[in-house]
């Protein structure tokens, strides 16, 4: 067979209307999100203007909620992170700390401040997990609802079905140890579960960045906008994952993602769909999607909720290599997910999660730094052959760049209409000024570590890689959490 | 369309191809509308800015703690100081929300007096034609601030939407009929025929915190009505205020077929510690749910006697995990010597170290 330079630059043609249609599609798709999320924020807030959440606590009505929080050489922060759990406001909860086989003083330090010593604890292996070595509790009745697990290592989903295993709540709150919550958190996510007329099998809220935020006995005291631009980029991704895509995904009922830092889930049926999945990284997009099939495949109906608030502040990676394997590990998380549920594409037994959800996950969220990457190298290629169209390419890249910028400035709209958390006029031009700079050294970057997420896929890489952190109000470097990292 | 091509073209001859029209045409589109997306979060800004809420709160803070101090009291002076700076819908607004937080703080003489000053200060006008709103929002955020600020003329108006489609606006009327009641603050419960959900009983259950003993009716009045929930709510009231005049009736609702009847019944039962459940409780546990049977299971070391430890040793060898630790539990709490009961659980080889475990579990106080 004789491939002419005809054929090829047929071929380059029709790869170029594709990605033109693909652009369309994904340009489409963004805009009827944005607009579902705008519709989702605007019924939330009508909805609770005057809400009284004190309420829940002046009642014995609220659930009792269990909170599973596993760490891994958490030594430095663990007692400041359990009494910041402590002061959360609800009436009926427990804090389960599960030692996922920490190498540092985690356990030791959490033994002394909290008074604790060895129960005899008989658990119920409704999942099948490591073993588990001792269970602690307070001498101390102000802390009578500690638990702490200490356990053999086997990474975060692992200990999180520890944690299932031995709470006593109907509701599970699986938080990272070193998140911050807001102390309203656990009434605000507990609202839905609540109010649902379907039943209610998880509610996640939006995560914040407290990069360069004031923190005070684990207490976000002043909101500052980060310093660094790599940072201040996550803010927007964060306002543009959460306010806009969470928002209008739950307004349809295609939430398929309740992230790992702070969700809440039905405990029943998280350990009847059979808890967390440790053979993947991506364990909490997982476990939405296999309760969402179990619901399907008992033909319940249900709900997965979102609220808006910000409930939780966490730390975002601050140097391009944490970023790097940050996002790997979120690429790699996505494909297994999608690719162990391939046979919920495009299959109507499933309803939206399977006809729009997953297709749209595939489509947009695995495939699109693939198919990015292909057209650079697509476009190099024949640049350097001089049969690119300067002109249409350089139209076309503009197009793109105005979509992305106009996109993120609607992003900065919602979170000015909803919770305003950077109030200063200044933060607001400096998103403006991150937001034009986004695509050119930031996106690019976070492209090719997502690319690198699915060779490492295609490869079998399992492991999460070392996660530095520099922890709030510290300049101290803290050890790598290599089995339970907390973002 | 064609105006728009032949003027683009006018402006950019080089550029011909339908594509690259398209493409700068779409381009400039979306440039426009982001800056004009920035203009207005800026102009929002900037208007949020120059109305100085913060001073306004402020003011406004310091205006009705001084008059709920002040030991004169003019109306016409309120009236006066409404008529000069309660100017707009923004002012109104902020006075609303500053009196209905502190009323939730206040009771007694100065929530009357923080009552008198938000009618002095025509407030409750202002909230009455929010109330009458065609928006449901509107609507359903007045009735809470006339519930708060205990406008109960309004009652009789409000309590007309307790049935309303908006669940929202519903529940706020539900809540709103509790706290206004001069009488009987659970007469709209007659007419209620959608289902209430556990927010809403929540928010009643809470609005009935407030009411007077003498107000509260008794409950189990409202255990035939045809709303499953409304039965639910009621038993968890009959609990919560432990009227004991209920017990039989609370008992037969263990029977009852509705799942979240017969819990709550059951939950009831054990809080209220109506021991002569017991009997029904035993004859029905079989063809219990497991959650009731559960609840049955915690509730036997308080009701059990001699005649309930077989039943309950057999539950300890054959039941599910957590039927055996409760059973194990209620074992070892009815029995007085314990070391013989270990020995006769631990009789089973099989599951001798699990049981070992149970009882160890059991007997740590700290785990029960």
């Amino acid at each position: 067979m004789n491939i002419t330079i005809y054929d090829i630059r047929h071929a380059y043609d029709v790869f170029n209307n594709v990605i033109m249609y693909y652009v369309i599609a994904i340009s489409i798709a963004f805009v009827v999100l944005s607009i579902l999320a705008s519709y989702a924020m605007n019924k939330y807030k009508r909805r609770n203007g005057f809400v009284d959440y004190r309420a829940i606590l002046s009642t014995e009505l609220a659930p009792g909620i269990s909170i599973i929080a596993p760490a891994y050489n958490e030594g430095n922060n663990i007692v400041e992170n359990v009494r910041s759990l402590l002061s959360l406001h609800y009436p009926d909860y427990e804090i389960i700390i599960v030692n996922d086989g920490s190498k540092d003083d985690t356990l030791e330090k959490l033994i002394e401040a909290y008074d604790l010593y060895k129960v005899h604890f008989a658990i119920n292996y409704q999942i099948e997990t490591k073993d588990v070595r001792a269970v602690y509790k307070s001498k101390n009745k102000a802390y009578s609802d500690i638990v702490v697990v200490d356990k053999e290592n086997g990474g975060k989903a692992d200990a999180l079905n520890v944690g299932l295993n031995i709470s006593r709540e109907p509701l599970v709150a699986c938080i990272d140890v070193d998140c911050i919550l807001a102390h309203d958190a656990l009434l605000k996510l507990v609202k839905p579960f609540m109010e649902g007329d379907r039943k209610i099998i998880a509610t996640g809220g939006v995560i914040r960045a407290a990069n360069s935020c004031e923190i005070q006995a684990g207490e976000i005291k002043k909101v500052r906008l980060p310093t660094k631009y790599k940072v201040r980029v996550q803010v927007l991704e964060y306002f543009r994952a959460f306010l806009m895509g969470r928002m209008a995904w739950a307004q349809i009922d295609g939430l398929l993602l309740i992230s790992g830092a702070f969700g809440m889930f039905d405990k029943e049926v998280a350990i009847r769909a059979g808890g967390y999945d440790p053979k993947t990284v991506g364990e909490d997009m997982e476990l939405v999607v296999r309760m969402r099939r179990l619901m399907h495949d008992e033909k319940t109906k249900y709900r997965v909720a979102f609220i808006p608030d910000p409930l939780c502040w966490t730390e975002v990676p601050e140097t391009w290599k944490m970023l790097g394997k940050q996002r790997n590990r979120w690429a790699r998380g996505t494909i297994e997910t999608l690719w162990k549920h391939r046979r919920l594409c495009l299959n109507p037994k499933y309803g939206v999660m399977g006809m729009v959800s997953i297709p749209f996950w595939i489509l947009f969220e695995w495939l699109a730094p693939l198919i990015e990457l292909t057209g650079i190298i697509l476009y190099t290629i024949m640049a350097v052959f001089g049969w690119t169209n300067w002109t249409y390419y350089i139209s076309f890249f503009i197009l793109v760049y105005c979509f992305s910028v106009m996109f993120t400035v609607f992003a900065i709209w919602f979170e000015e209409e909803t919770y305003q958390q950077y109030r200063k006029p200044k933060y607001i031009v400096i998103l403006l000024f991150t937001t034009i700079l986004e695509p050119f050294v930031y996106h690019p970057f976070v492209m090719l570590s997502s690319v690198k997420g699915n060779i490492d896929w295609l490869r079998g890489k399992k492991s999460w890689g070392e996660m530095t952190r520099v922890g709030f109000n510290s300049n101290k470097k803290k050890e790598a959490t290599p089995s339970t990292p907390t973002d | 369309m064609d105006g728009l091509v032949q003027l683009f073209h006018a402006f950019f001859p080089a550029l011909d191809s339908d594509v690259l029209i398209m493409n700068t045409l779409l381009s400039a589109l979306f440039f426009i509308i982001a800056i004009l997306s920035y203009y207005v979060i800026m102009a929002t800004r900037l208007i949020k800015w120059l109305s100085n809420k913060p001073k306004v709160i402020k003011e406004a803070i310091n205006y009705i703690t001084s008059e709920l101090y002040n030991e004169e009291i003019s109306k016409a002076a309120r009236k006066d100081y409404a008529k000069k700076n309660l100017t707009s819908r923004f002012l109104k607004d902020i006075y609303v929300y500053q009196c209905v937080e502190l009323h939730k703080s206040l009771s007694g003489e100065l929530a009357q007096d923080l009552k008198q000053l938000f009618a002095d200060l025509n407030l409750t006008e202002y909230a009455m034609d929010h109330f009458h709103s065609y928006d449901w929002a509107t609507k359903a955020n007045a009735i809470t601030v006339l519930a708060e600020m205990e406008y109960k003329v309004a009652r009789e108006e409000i309590i007309l939407f307790v049935n309303h489609y908006n669940i929202t606006l519903r529940y706020k009327a539900q809540v709103a009929a509790v706290a206004l009641a001069e009488k009987e603050p659970f007469d709209f419960l007659q007419y209620i025929n959608k289902p209430l959900n556990e927010w809403q009983q929540l928010q009643i259950l809470n609005a009935a915190m407030n009411l007077k003993t003498e107000q509260l009716p008794l409950f189990s009045n409202w255990f035939q009505h045809k709303e499953p929930t409304v039965i639910v709510l009621c038993i968890k009231l009959a609990n919560h205020f432990k009227q004991y005049e209920a017990s039989e009736k609370i008992i037969e609702k263990c029977a009852d077929p509705h799942y979240d009847i017969s819990l709550q019944a059951i939950i009831a039962v054990k809080q209220m510690g109506i021991y002569n459940a017991k009997g029904l409780l035993l004859d029905i546990y079989s063809i219990l749910y497991t959650p009731h049977q559960l609840e049955v299971l915690e509730f036997m070391p308080s009701i059990g006697d001699e005649d309930s430890i077989d039943f309950l040793k057999n539950i300890a060898h054959t039941g599910d995990f957590r039927h055996r630790l409760l059973a194990i539990q209620a074992l070892l709490s009815l029995i007085g010597n314990k070391e013989e009961l270990i020995l006769e659980l631990q009789s089973d080889d099989s599951e001798l170290e699990e049981q070992q475990l149970m009882i160890n579990h059991v007997l740590d106080n700290s785990t029960i």
